[in-house]
This record gives structure tokens, C-alpha cells and sequence, in this order.
């Protein structure tokens, strides 16, 4: 037998489940999963790597829009497969109705729960909606496709 | 009749124009419907779908 290095598989998909805390914050009482966001931005905005939180700096504004975004349907349990711990929302983000005439072309997803700490940005070739539906539809929910994967 | 949300109201679709469209890219595929009115650009919708993401 020979021991091998790596970041075990298991900690990928227990980061998604909050099971791990090397600080002393947040304190975990509750058992339920946190309540994720997700904003839509300008392309004029700027959020990318180093976006640390949600703000409403650079957020779309627009009939029936409403400022912080849509809340994120949350019933697939995070999991693993080969050496990726993935996970996405289980429907698609959604507005309807909405005028958006400036040119967006990126979602913040973000925990609404812990402080609206930023979880990651997604573009997109910019779009602008009238009077219209705007849906973001979720990738298919595996280790290659994943909304969120962690390699 | 199917109505249409416009900038101008409720309007039945048989009084716009109607275009739609695919558009792909390698890392999105977005379907898109716009309907005018007499020229006028009154209402669009896209149903984007999101590939090839970073890990």
C-alpha cells in the first residue's frame, strides 16, 4: 500500500453542505440549508472573482424587477462523482413581466442567509428584456455540467 | 386569442409581428421571441441556458 496525496473528494461535496469550519464563525445552529440569491447585473457592472458579497452597486433596475434578485429553488442535495463535488439549484431563475432595457449580462448567486456572502458569477451575452420573461435554465445537474463544481 | 404583455399593454398577438431566433455560443444557448407593433419594438423574452462552466 502507498499513500497518495490529494484534497479528499468528500470534503468537495461536504464544503456545499457547510459541514467544515476552520474559523470560529459562523456558528452553525440550525440543520437547514441556507437561502440562496441570485442578482442580475449590468455589463456596465463589475463582479467577478473577487466579488465578496452581494450589492446592489451595478444590479439591474426595471418594471417588476425586484432588488436582490430571485430566490434560488434549493431541493438537490449537493453530492460528489470521480473527484468533482458539484450541486444546482433545481429550477431555473426566473422573472416575468419584467422591462430590463439596459443590457445585462451576468448573475451573482449569493447566501442570503450568511451575510449575502457571494458564491459565484455567471455571464452571459448581454440581453435586454421588454415586457417579457426572462429564464436563466439550470444545467443538466452532473460532474461535468454543474451550476456550481468544485474540481 | 393569445394575448402578449407589451409596453403598451395586453395586445393580441395578431396584431404583432412576430421574430424568433436561437443564438449559441460555446458557452450558452439562448432562444429569443420579439413581437413589434407598426415597426415598434414592444416586447422580448429569452430563455437562456447556461454550458461549459468554470470549476
Amino acid at each position: 500500500m502507498a499513500n497518495t496525496q490529494a484534497m479528499c473528494t468528500s470534503f468537495k461535496g461536504e464544503l456545499l453542505t457547510g459541514t467544515h469550519n476552520f474559523g470560529v464563525s459562523p456558528l452553525r445552529a440550525s440543520t437547514t440549508a441556507d437561502t440562496f440569491k441570485a442578482a442580475l447585473y449590468l455589463a456596465s457592472a463589475t463582479v467577478n472573482a473577487s466579488t465578496t458579497v452581494y450589492s446592489s452597486t451595478g444590479e439591474v433596475t426595471g418594471t417588476n424587477y425586484t432588488a436582490g434578485g430571485t430566490t434560488v429553488t434549493n431541493a438537490t442535495v449537493p453530492t460528489t462523482s470521480g473527484t468533482t463535488g458539484y450541486w444546482t439549484p433545481s429550477a431555473s431563475f426566473s422573472w416575468s413581466n419584467v422591462t430590463l432595457s439596459t443590457s445585462f449580462d451576468a448573475i451573482l448567486l449569493y447566501n442570503s442567509t450568511q451575510g449575502n456572502k457571494a458564491v459565484s458569477v455567471h455571464t452571459f451575452t448581454p440581453q435586454t428584456v421588454l415586457a417579457g420573461n426572462f429564464t436563466l435554465t439550470m444545467p443538466s445537474n452532473d460532474a461535468s455540467n454543474a451550476l456550481i463544481r468544485l474540481a | 386569442m393569445a394575448l402578449i404583455n407589451t409596453t403598451k399593454g395586453p395586445m393580441e398577438e395578431e396584431l404583432l409581428e412576430k421574430a424568433e431566433g436561437i443564438h449559441e455560443t460555446p458557452t450558452e444557448i439562448s432562444r429569443w421571441v420579439e413581437y413589434r407593433h407598426e415597426g415598434e419594438l414592444v416586447h422580448r423574452s429569452v430563455d437562456l441556458t447556461l454550458k461549459d462552466l468554470p470549476a
